[in-house]
């Protein structure tokens, strides 16, 4: 057991090692990854991203994408959007922004609420006050941190 | 409200999944496939 992996400084055996020693190598192996994987049945231990020897958690559970709301002679326009099914076992924080570059994108704001954990209705409002008749695409994303929360 | 909301994109991780929403909104879209969905029961 003379070698180390790079970057999980995982144990491994080399080529002069025995061979009747295989199965306590296989086993240094796997214990390796299973330490440095962390005890993920038991919540909220999470998938860590450890560099350098500092640990940085990363989200649980994320989405993402593009979709758009239609003004219809209107100042307000909503659109409810679904999740991916089971994706989020809490109500994520949800960011949601115009996204298309149009006259009436730039005088928008993208307010997401109701959200759960299989959706949210993002509503549009046009600052300008005026009605319009006009389609803007919105950015938005998910995120929640661990499996007991949305923040963190 | 609530809607039960059905995407029927086939390529899409939530086909045929019934998909339980408390909202009231003038469209509703398909978060994974941004497509529109059809299926909305309430």
């Amino acid at each position: 057991m003379a070698g180390t992996t790079t970057n999980f400084g995982i144990t491994y055996p080399t080529n002069t090692d025995y061979v009747y020693l295989g199965a306590n190598a296989i086993q240094t192996v796997a214990q390796g990854f299973d330490t440095r994987l962390g005890d993920v049945t038991n919540y909220p231990d999470q998938i860590v991203n450890k560099v350098s020897g500092v640990s940085r958690p990363v989200p649980y559970a994320m989405s993402s994408n593009i979709t758009s709301a239609s003004y219809a002679s209107s100042t307000m326009a909503t659109v409810a959007v679904t999740f991916p099914s089971s994706r989020f076992t809490v109500a994520p924080n949800v960011t949601a922004s115009p996204a298309s570059n149009s006259n009436v994108s730039k005088q928008s704001v993208a307010m997401p609420y109701s959200v759960s954990t299989t959706g949210f209705t993002a509503n549009l409002y046009y600052t300008l006050g005026t009605a319009v008749t006009a389609t803007v695409s919105i950015y938005w994303t998910a995120v929640q941190m661990t499996s007991a929360s949305s923040g963190g | 409200m609530i809607y039960k909301l059905t995407c029927k994109t086939k390529e899409c991780e939530n086909f045929d999944i019934t998909i339980p929403l408390e909202t009231d909104a003038e469209a509703f879209v398909c978060g994974p496939c941004g497509n529109e969905i059809t299926d909305v029961q309430s």
